[in-house]
């Protein structure tokens, strides 16, 4: 069984997402200021700096508070203490020295890589190296386990798996093969970062199976045939279905074909949502006094919400129009904040907080920060729509103008979900042992 | 073997043959155009260099506060003086990067380069993004 020192890693790394988080959201909101006030700190610390920390960060605390959780749960589901905690250890201390690293390299502007990955690509090996540790362990680890696995730990090796791979396929580029092929180069590119995505959403998922089952305590869920059915419906779509991103790109069609038939099968996990609706407003109302259920629950209709949109817009007839506007920003916001980082706080809450009960504070938390993210996935709705509406026909500028209040509405929004998210976090109390759970 | 291990095996064969397929085939025949001569690929690199991804465009990849570049830069267009003008010296949105004369030259060159494909693809952006 988990011991205290292995438990002391995941609280450490718990803490660390929390911290990542704050971070990442104020430089968001630092991004947002900038849309509606270009001229503050333009030059001093432009847009091209704020950006890559506020992704970065944010992603941080994806994969950070993602690992915190495994490594909590997993001596709890194979029934002893992890590989090697030296290992967990090392990842750990490469991971942060590495998100220091890089913050410092953006803040004083030094970039060298590509979207979301801008760093100069040396640094690529160090977080290769320390994924690669993670890895090992894991796998050692969860490989002893003799008995049927239950859904998340399929999901968790082959989130772990598939990030070594998409990321290793992100830095393609840097061999002219790749790089000076501009059709290449873009839709790896787009491959790369598409299935990325994937990867850590099955990080993500993989927490939340594990929760449902430990809140309801009923583990049929986990190995059921039809939730087996729509982990691999899931894993297609990691693996094909970033073609989307690539309508625009003069590559063959057939990657685009491919990309529509594997996203319009989303329509089968959109179809299961909505018939199982009825027995998930009963599980909240039986559930309304669990903090971590209510986080699950909102995330349940974050992925209701964002699905729709994602299969929207896998159409190519609509891609036509939105893609390059805020309708692919309000897509990965709803998907980031609202899906994978309610369910992340779930499983923080979860493990921190001792009292099974919501406080009034968390309950304040909890609707203001949904709130916030409601308003801002509108108000990034309605700057997509107004590009795409103008599109060809205004400049840039002018287009921006019409734009603008949806802007002000977005940073506006912003500060309320960034205190929606201090007040849920405000909550959790952080300790070294694990209470029991 | 059980099944759900055959299918998951099954699928990532499947996807590693993709992968090669898209890094081959998938991206080499539809289009053909000149590899990018020496000052386009180091354009390339200064447009990495300064993060310029974080505001524009090429292809979908990038920030939407400035505008989508993929078809901004037609050879001897009149967006070429302009194209130089916010690159030399910003503009109430974008900052001045301090790019020396000869790296304006080369991103130039780059976004020329990324032009011919964007005139080959049904790319709709704007064409006249920097206007």
């Amino acid at each position: 069984m988990a011991t205290e020192k292995t438990d002391t890693l995941a609280h450490v790394f718990l803490v660390t997402s929390v911290v990542l988080l704050l971070a990442g959201l104020t430089f968001g909101l630092a991004g947002g200021l900038q849309y509606v006030f270009p001229l503050w700190m333009k030059d001093s610390f432009p847009f091209t700096r704020l950006r890559p920390l506020h992704v970065s960060l944010v992603i941080s605390w994806i994969f950070t508070a993602a690992s915190g959780g495994i490594y909590y749960y997993l001596p709890r589901i194979v029934k002893h203490n992890w590989y090697s905690l030296r290992l967990g250890w090392m990842h750990y201390i490469l991971m942060v020295c590495v998100i220091i690293l890089m913050s410092f390299l953006y803040a004083s502007g030094t970039f060298g890589g590509r979207e979301y990955l801008e760093f100069p690509p040396w640094l690529g090996l160090l977080i290769l190296s320390y994924w690669t540790l993670f890895l090992i362990n894991f796998f050692r680890t969860v490989f002893t386990y003799k008995e049927k696995w239950p859904v998340y730990l399929w999901m968790w090796c082959s989130g772990i798996l598939f990030f070594a791979f998409t990321f290793l396929e992100s830095q393609l580029w840097i061999f002219s093969f790749f790089r000076d092929n501009l059709v290449r180069d873009t839709t790896v590119q787009w491959k790369a970062l598409g299935s990325m995505v994937g990867s850590w959403n099955m990080l993500v998922y993989g927490t939340a199976f594990y929760l449902m089952e430990q809140i309801s305590g009923n583990s049929k869920v986990v190995h059921s045939k039809k939730t087996f059915f729509f982990f691999f419906l899931g894993l297609t779509n990691l693996m094909f279905n970033w073609g989307h991103h690539t309508y625009i790109v003069p590559a063959s069609p057939w990657i685009k074909n491919v990309s529509y038939i594997i996203s319009m099968t989303e329509l089968l996990i959109l179809g299961n949502i909505l018939y199982q609706w009825k027995g998930t407003v009963s599980e909240i109302q039986k559930n309304k006094n669990n903090p971590a259920y209510l986080l699950l629950s909102a995330a349940d209709a974050w992925v209701f919400l964002n699905l729709i949109l994602a299969i929207l817009l896998s159409v190519p007839a609509i891609n036509n129009h939105t893609h390059g506007t805020h309708f692919t920003v309000a897509h990965a916001m709803g998907t980031t904040i609202g899906i994978n980082t309610m369910i992340l706080l779930a499983s923080v809450m979860y493990i921190q907080w001792k009292s099974e009960k919501a406080s009034r504070k968390f309950i304040a938390g909890m609707w203001t920060a949904n709130t916030a993210l409601f308003i801002f996935w509108i108000a990034l709705l309605g700057a997509g729509w107004t590009k795409a509406l103008y599109q060809g026909q205004l400049t840039h500028q002018q287009i921006i103008s019409h734009e603008m209040p949806f802007f002000y509405t977005i940073t506006f929004s912003g500060f309320f979900l960034l205190i929606g998210v201090l007040l849920i976090i405000s909550n959790i109390k952080f300790r070294s042992s694990s209470g029991g759970r | 073997m059980n099944t759900r291990a055959r299918v998951l095996s099954l699928l990532t064969i499947a996807f590693i043959v993709y992968s090669v397929w898209v890094y081959t085939e998938g991206t080499d025949s539809s289009v053909w155009i000149d590899p990018p001569g020496i000052s386009a690929q180091e354009g390339k690199l200064v447009y990495q260099k300064y993060n310029c991804s974080a505001c524009h465009q090429i292809f979908g990849l990038g920030g939407y506060l400035g505008p989508e570049l993929s078809n901004s830069l037609v050879q001897n267009s009149p967006s070429e003086a302009l194209a130089f003008s916010y690159l030399k010296y910003g503009s109430p949105r974008m900052p001045n990067l301090h790019l020396s004369d000869e790296e304006i030259q080369q991103v130039m060159e780059y976004l020329k380069y990324v032009a011919k494909f964007s005139g080959e693809s049904n790319y709709t952006g704007s064409p006249v993004a920097l206007k």
